[in-house]
């Protein structure tokens, strides 16, 4: 039953990139218009599914990455219409729609029936330490999209290319802004899910490091985002630098989320018995 | 009656003659007005005479309006007639209506798209609707072409593509910095397209312009035109620092600002991305500058590259507006075409039809114990009433053709009775 809500709102992302995509080609502002609704379906979709879930095994719905990557798509969606609102950019859903789909493509691949997770995990940390890490990593995915459309920008701008294709993006300025934003506030949730996991480690098994590889990659993105801020903030770094530096920490990341899992044993790899 | 349109313009006379059959004060065009007045057969005209094309739009059933008006010019101007004729286009009817749309419109402009025209036909309708010589058609003509002209900027984007090197520089700066309310720029060198430059930035939000010159009194009389800041030739690469966007118009032979300079420039402004105009011929900037990180340089060319191909997209649009003058056209014709006795009675009396039916219909389902023949008196009845109420105006619409104003009646019945839109049916 729950599957529906699923296969619903993986349809509407690949809808809604579709309706971005030929957006950009016709420069019609009316099918980015059609590609907002349609993220909203697939975000109420998705976060349906998740409750459904949620219900079913008795606990937050976050036991393996098929799961993950659903909470990771539901966080975009929000996140997206927030910020198609505030700052009128819906042109960035044509770059945030392509990457929901490819979150929701691999979610469908990797998709497993409801399962409570290990009796270890079932625990009030599961939600303040998932939720705080998935918040951040969608507020990082935020900040590679806008890092994609910063370099094209930027690259299209040095080779005297000024056209309405590109008038519909905003400023480089903007961009600039808002994804040193998104780090900004993703750092913090991302520091605050990995302290919270390790005082979870420490009561649950009694230490906070267990050189588990899915820590330690974390702790590689983690200081790869610290740097970013570094360099924003002390060296005054701008522009294409931030831009590539963030699109390669945001590479880092989902490898350290999706790649380690299955790369690497551990205990982070979810897959409850 | 005709709708026609007699004229010049920068297509077909060069300014030489623009500027002898200009009507270029508010007295030339009055008496040009009257003298047009006085010809025989001319009902309304309007005189539209701007830098780049001098019009009169007329109504008129003069089969030789052409020679008379040409006449008129020739020795109002004094400009030889032959001469005249050579560059003057004269049309009728639907060629007429078609160019009036299109001037509106701007889309017979010597800069595609160019909205001015616009405004420039308002004042000249105006004018002459002041002087009384507008009326009934050409009324209906301005109006319909405003809107036209309206539609034209909404429904397409011709009006969305900067079209002058200035404008693009300007939206380039906005596309770089978002706004340009909080931003600094510098005037190096002097030119004209230099300056306009300053001032569209201006205009658009740029609170400072620091200017340099080669001579500081230059740089002090041109401070002071934008409300700006003189600084000497030799103070500009340390002022390079506090500056974002930089227009460059000087006549070094070499480049004046290299990337040595920009380099420690950007690095003491942390980065913050830097825009460079360079107008000068020869160039005043180094490209290799626009290989800096958040440094963006356009020489004159780059400019005029982007001119270019906005100018181009302007024509696809204005394939887009022609569509919208078409159906526009169609829908003047039949309002023309509908303003005859014949529809109108028709559908007057179609009109009164209608009524009669419904209400027979109606009455029908309330007063069931009547018989056939009961009902066959009724309508008698009716149509007697019908008949004796459209008696009068009938005879009155037959006669009109002998009266003054003919238009304004038909019009005003079809007001009266809201006809419109049933013409189409009936034009046979």
């Amino acid at each position: 039953m729950e599957n529906i809500f699923f296969y619903i709102g993986f349809g509407f992302f690949c809808i809604a990139t579709f309706f971005f995509v030929i957006q950009l080609i016709t420069l019609k502002d009316n099918w980015g218009n059609f590609g907002n609704y349609t993220i909203l379906i697939a975000t109420i979709s998705f976060a349906l599914y998740l409750i459904i879930r949620g219900v079913i095994i008795g606990h937050f719905p976050v036991t393996n990455v098929h799961e993950g990557l659903v909470l990771l798509c539901v966080l975009l969606g929000i996140l997206f219409l927030i910020f198609f609102h505030k700052y009128n950019l819906k042109i960035v859903g044509v770059f945030l729609a392509p990457l929901a789909t490819f979150f929701s493509l691999i979610a469908f691949i990797l998709k497993k029936p409801a399962m409570p997770a290990l009796d270890i995990l079932q625990s009030f940390w599961l939600p303040i330490h998932v939720g705080s890490i998935f918040i951040g990593n969608a507020l990082f995915s935020l900040s590679f999209v806008f890092s994609i459309v910063y370099v094209i920008e930027n690259f299209r701008l040095k080779r005297k290319k000024f056209d309405n294709f590109g008038k519909q993006f905003p400023s480089l300025t903007t961009l600039d802004n808002i994804n040193y934003l998104c780090i900004v506030y993703g750092f913090p949730f991302m520091t605050l899910g990995m302290i919270t996991g390790a005082v979870w480690a420490q009561y649950a098994i009694g230490s906070y490091w267990n050189n588990d590889p899915k820590e330690i990659w974390s702790l590689i993105t983690w200081m790869l985002y610290a740097a970013i801020l570094h360099c924003r903030l002390i060296s005054g770094w701008r522009g294409k630098k931030i831009a590539i530096f963030s699109i390669f920490a945001f590479l880092v990341l989902v490898f350290s989320f999706i790649g380690v899992t299955y790369l690497f044993k551990g205990y982070h790899i979810f897959r409850g018995t | 009656m005709k709708i026609c349109v007699v004229g010049l313009s920068h297509k077909t006379a060069p300014v030489e003659i623009r500027e002898k059959v200009a009507f270029s004060s508010q007295q030339k065009l009055e008496e040009g007005i009257m003298l047009l007045k006085k010809l025989d057969g001319i009902k309304e005209c309007i005189i539209l005479s701007t830098c780049n094309r001098v019009e009169v739009y007329l109504v008129c059933n003069d089969e030789n309006w052409q020679d008379s008006v040409a006449n008129v010019f020739s020795s109002f101007h004094g400009v030889d007639k032959k001469e005249l004729l050579s560059h003057l286009y004269f049309k009728e009817n639907d060629d007429a209506i078609k160019h009036i749309f299109k001037v509106a419109s701007g889309l017979d402009s010597m800069v595609l798209g160019e909205p001015q025209i616009t405004g420039q036909l308002k004042e000249a309708y105006g004018f002459a609707a002041g002087k009384n010589s507008t009326g009934f058609f050409t009324n209906k003509l301005m109006h319909t072409a405003f809107s036209v002209a309206k539609r034209v900027r909404t429904e397409t984007k011709i009006g969305s593509y900067a079209v002058s090197i200035s404008y693009v520089a300007v939206e380039l700066a906005k596309k770089i910095f978002e706004t340009l309310e909080d931003k600094k720029a510098m005037l190096i060198g002097a030119g004209e397209m230099a300056e306009l430059a300053a001032k569209h930035l201006i205009s658009n939000g740029v609170k400072e312009i620091i200017v340099a010159n080669r001579t500081f009194e230059r740089a002090c009389m041109l401070a002071s035109e934008f409300n700006g800041i003189p600084c000497s030739f030799e103070e500009f690469p340390e002022k390079l620092k506090q500056v974002d966007i930089v227009i460059s118009s000087t006549g070094a032979p070499t480049f004046i600002i290299t990337p040595e300079k920009v380099k420690e420039a950007i690095k003491s402004r942390r980065n913050k991305p830097m825009f460079f105009i360079d107008i000068a011929v020869p160039r005043d900037i180094d490209p290799k500058v626009n290989d800096l990180d958040n440094v963006f340089v356009y020489d004159i060319d780059d400019l005029q590259n982007v001119v270019d191909a906005n100018l181009k997209e302007r024509q696809r649009e204005a394939e887009k507006a022609e569509l919208i003058i078409n159906e526009e056209i169609k829908a003047f014709k039949d309002w023309m075409n509908s303003l005859s006795v014949k529809p109108i009675l028709v559908s007057l009396r179609r009109h009164f039809e209608n009524i009669k039916e419904n209400e027979l219909n109606e009455a029908k389902k309330k007063l069931s114990h009547l018989t056939e023949d009961d009902f066959k008196v009724i309508e008698a009845l009716l149509n007697a009433v019908v008949n004796k109420a459209l008696h009068k105006p009938t005879i009155f619409l037959k006669n009109l053709s002998n009266k003054e104003n003919t238009y304004l009646y038909l019009d005003a019945i079809k007001e009266l009775f809201d006809l419109k839109g049933e013409h189409g049916e009936e034009k046979n």
